[in-house]
């Protein structure tokens, strides 16, 4: 029989793209000091699952990496070495290469074969480099250096070993310290589980004189320095050993145990199948083997080759090795109470997984296009049964009801397909934010907040490149360096918060740092220089819009991450393009929020329509703040036509529609039609219609690709009755009633945003 | 009747290359992604043979082992491991856990097959 192993293939790399995925995510996440045991073994297992897969799959480039990738941390989650940040360095290096050759078994890109051999060099290097002892458990922390000392070969003659106990110093004073400590004599080092690290050092030098440099680095009091053969402390050394003896012995004890185990597996036969089975290297069978009765039966009488093993067994007794038996259960019992219960839902959530199928995406959309098509159809028959008499049609309307409820179910359910949650996008954060950071000498702690809201597929992806690109600045111009950051009083590493959140019909994601903040000064004054219209009565939120003008860069440097000034206006375009809106929010000195609003999906918008003469237009319900029909009182005229409405202490500019679009209509005074506040990019304004239609999901269609780009309509939809409405470009709105006179001295009263809210949580 | 494998594996290839090598040799396949679930999943059905891999989240290999012939149904059933780890060890435990034999990873399906008639038949 034979078997096509390249079926697996894409199982395998869509697993293997998730386990790495997954190992990057948790060793980003690790303690260097105290990791997580069982994030530990998470990573562990997910190059040991690689491998395996990588192994029987004949992808022996992954099955190398990963083997030896998996030798070292399993010494590390053995505790027989200690985790360092070159470590996690290593590890994510080699997550690199496994990725790189996974595509290259995919996608057949390039593999470069210097960057593997590099990773290869490193992760084998370091799992034959500085190992620590196995700490026995039963051993006290203090026991752990005179552990150590055993376990080194002995000192030169006429040279002194020092034993040098101090708290894990920070990469910099550690490199200083073992340079200067180097100039004595020759130094290692080793750090233990507890957050300390141990030095040995051989010299001839006295205990005053390592003690005197080490005080340049760390107090001395939080340190200690012995003779290996005089500990400082004899007592405790003395306990200590006692501890390390009763330890050494239990591993012993341990060792002879199991040692008693395989000769009683000889006894039993074990090796003696194996031998019989030597021919087919690769698998066995022990000894006491009580097969099933039927499958005894069925081997006799179908396979020519009796099973001598298992027969033989048949006729012994199994042998219960009670007292193995009970130790490794506790301890079994002990490794699953320790996991966290958040963690077991993670996994079964991962389960879940298993009973998922594969589809082409042009199969999603062709399905929600044809829903949307239904959507546009059931809405007619609503409409035309509208007409009817209530009581002679009485089950049609009940009927088509029927068909309303059961569009809008499936409509979702379709939508829902195309949903991916923002985890998708955020993962990819934390490793560039680290390397980033790394590059440029700064201390950034990401934080994602909000990752499991689901957003539309096509949107998902066309937010990854706007969103990588501010937190790319964030980084470099929002963070400030480690020493501004302290001599501003604020702790040296920055926090860079990503969060995504349902807010009415859209999702907002944002990028907030707690950095230097905008400088309006600046902005201004930056604006200015390029000719942009500016005044110094302009609100904050409309100040800091400015950034997304073309070419508009006030970064003091020009880093090879960013600042060239090109792109804040491209992210801006790919929102606008995406139904989105960008606002800003700052505060100098505290930090930036650059807030994004998408809608849920580009397909459906929910809307609200209007009417304005014989036309109807739909205003994106999202984006409406509240509707209603103003007192003659509440009015106010500026200046010329220029009109604004006083609601709950806020004046805001009215925006008569008719007039912007010239159109004819008896209602031209406010107070006998309908205003509908609608908000966009931090400003406010109130739109002037004839009346409201009523709400409905609209099927959006451009109108771009059918007609051509017509300022402030984003799209076009079929109402129920066939004929079309356009949709307003509420942003563009708003900035055409800015410039259409209709607000003059408007924007000094112009609403503002929340400004310190944000930073006091 | 075709005789039901039950095969305990994270890996979702190498689930799927066993399950398929099984099937074509005419058994039928029960599929768990770790320990408690095969524990579930043997309870739930009867299982002629168990195929489970060593290192997996929430229960490893030894302990289904373990579990399982707590279990008066699963007493007498073979149960295999199919693991990368092939110590001295690694067997030393096994067998004490209860297991009746072991296959190495990486393996051929051919080399599946041979094995699990060898068992079962």
């Amino acid at each position: 029989m034979s078997i096509d192993m390249s079926q697996f293939y894409e199982v395998f790399f869509d697993e293997s793209d998730e386990l790495l995925a997954e190992a990057e995510h948790l060793l980003l996440g690790l303690d260097i000091q105290s990791p997580d045991m069982e994030d530990l073994n998470a990573i562990f297992r997910a190059a040991h699952s690689i491998k395996g897969g990588a192994a029987t799959f004949g992808m022996m480039d992954m099955a190398e990496i990963t083997h030896v990738l998996e030798n070292l941390l399993d010494k590390i989650r053995k505790q027989e070495m200690a985790l360092t940040a070159e470590h996690v360095d290593a590890f994510l290096a080699a997550k690199d290469v496994l990725k790189m050759q996974l595509d290259g078994h995919r996608l057949a890109t390039a593999v470069d074969p210097e960057q593997v051999a590099d990773v290869t060099m490193m992760l084998k290097g370091l799992s034959e480099g500085v190992a620590i002892a196995p700490v026995p458990t039963l051993t006290a922390p203090v026991a752990a250096p005179a552990a150590v000392v055993s376990a080194m070969p002995p000192a030169a003659p006429g040279l002194t070993r020092f034993c040098l106990d101090l708290p894990v110093l920070n990469e910099r004073d550690d490199r200083n310290l073992r340079d200067e400590l180097g100039l004595l004599g020759s130094v290692s080092q080793h750090v233990l589980a507890d957050g300390r690290s141990q030095w040995l050092l051989d010299t001839d030098s006295s205990a005053d004189d390592i003690l005197s440099i080490c005080s340049f680095v760390i107090d001395v009091d939080q340190m200690r320095v012995s003779r290996e053969d005089m500990p400082a402390l004899e007592a405790v050394a003395a306990a200590a050993q006692h501890d390390i003896e009763v330890g050494l012995e239990a591993r012993a004890d341990t060792k002879s145990k199991s040692g008693v185990e395989v000769q009683e597996e000889v006894g039993y036969g074990l090796f003696e199948t194996l031998e019989q089975d030597k021919v087919e290297e690769g698998y066995g069978f022990f000894a006491p083997f009580t097969p099933h009765p039927d499958a005894v039966v069925t081997t006799m009488i179908g396979d020519e080759t009796p099973l001598p093993a298992a027969v033989e067994a048949a006729q012994r007794t199994t042998r219960q090795p009670e007292k193995n038996t009970e130790i490794s259960t506790q301890k079994s019992t002990d490794k699953l109470s320790d996991k966290p219960v958040k963690k077991d839902n993670e996994k079964a959530a991962s389960t879940a997984e298993t009973t998922s199928i594969r589809v082409g995406v042009e199969k999603v959309d062709q399905l929600i296009n044809l829903v949307g098509e239904l959507v546009i159809t059931q809405a007619m028959i609503e409409q035309r049964i509208a007409a009817l008499d209530p009581v002679q049609h009485e089950r049609l309307i009940n009927s088509a009801g029927q068909l309303m409820r059961n569009t809008r179910d499936l409509q979702e359910a379709v939508m829902s397909i195309r949903m991916m949650p923002m985890d998708f996008v955020f993962s990819r954060f934390p490793r560039m934010v680290r390397d980033l950071a790394g590059k440029l000498g700064k201390k950034v702690e990401l934080v994602t907040q909000g990752a499991s809201t689901e957003l539309d597929k096509g949107l998902i992806e066309r937010i990854v490149d706007p969103l990588t690109h501010l937190v790319r600045n964030s980084v470099d111009h929002g963070i400030e360096l480690p020493e501004q950051r302290r001599a501003r009083g604020k702790s040296e590493t920055g926090q860079l918060t990503l969060s995504a959140a349902h807010k009415g019909g859209s999702i907002v994601i944002e990028v907030t740092d707690d950095g230097a903040g905008l400088n309006r000064e600046r902005l201004l004054a930056k604006a200015q220089q390029n000719g942009l219209p500016v005044s110094e009565n302009m609100s904050d939120a409309e100040v800091y819009q400015l950034i997304f003008a073309p070419g508009f860069s006030t970064a003091e440097a020009v880093t090879d991450v960013s600042g060239r000034g090109v792109g804040m206006d491209v992210v801006k375009r790919n929102i606008t393009a995406m139904n989105g809106t960008v606002e800003i929010r700052s505060v100098p000195g505290l930090g930036t929020t650059i807030s994004i609003a998408l809608p849920l999906t580009l397909a459906i918008l929910d809307g609200m329509s209007v009417s304005l003469g014989s036309n109807i237009y739909v205003i994106p319900l999202n984006l409406i703040v509240e509707t209603l029909q103003p007192r003659a009182q509440d009015i106010k005229t500026v200046t010329g036509e220029g009109r604004m409405v006083h609601v709950r202490g806020e004046y805001l500019p009215i925006i008569a529609l008719h007039s912007l679009f010239n159109h004819d209509t008896d209602i031209t005074d406010p107070t006998q039609g309908v205003l509908v506040l609608i908000e966009a990019e931090g400003r406010k304004s109130a739109l002037f219609v004839d009346g409201l239609v009523g709400q409905q999901q609209v099927v959006i269609k451009s109108l771009e690709t059918n007609y051509r780009r017509v300022r402030g309509i984003s799209g076009a939809t079929i109402m129920g009755d066939g004929s079309v409405a356009l949709i307003l470009d509420v942003p563009a709105i708003i900035q055409m009633g800015q410039s259409h006179n209709y607000i003059t001295g408007a924007a000094a009263y112009a609403s503002r945003p929340p400004q310190t809210k944000e930073y006091t949580q | 009747m075709a005789k039901t494998i039950l095969t305990v594996d994270d890996s979702g290839s190498l689930r799927a290359m066993v399950a398929f090598s099984l099937k074509a040799a005419g058994y039928q396949v029960v599929e768990a992604v770790d320990g408690q679930d095969g524990l579930s999943k043997a309870k739930e059905k009867t299982v002629d043979l168990v195929l489970t891999d060593q290192n997996m989240p929430i229960m490893d290999g030894l302990t289904l082992i373990r579990q399982l012939r707590g279990l008066g149904s699963y007493q007498k059933v073979p149960i295999l491991m199919l693991t990368t780890e092939s110590s001295d060890e690694m067997k030393a435990k096994g067998k004490a856990a209860g297991a009746n034999g072991w296959l190495v990873k990486p393996f051929d399906p051919k080399r599946l097959i041979e094995v699990v008639q060898k068992v079962i038949g």
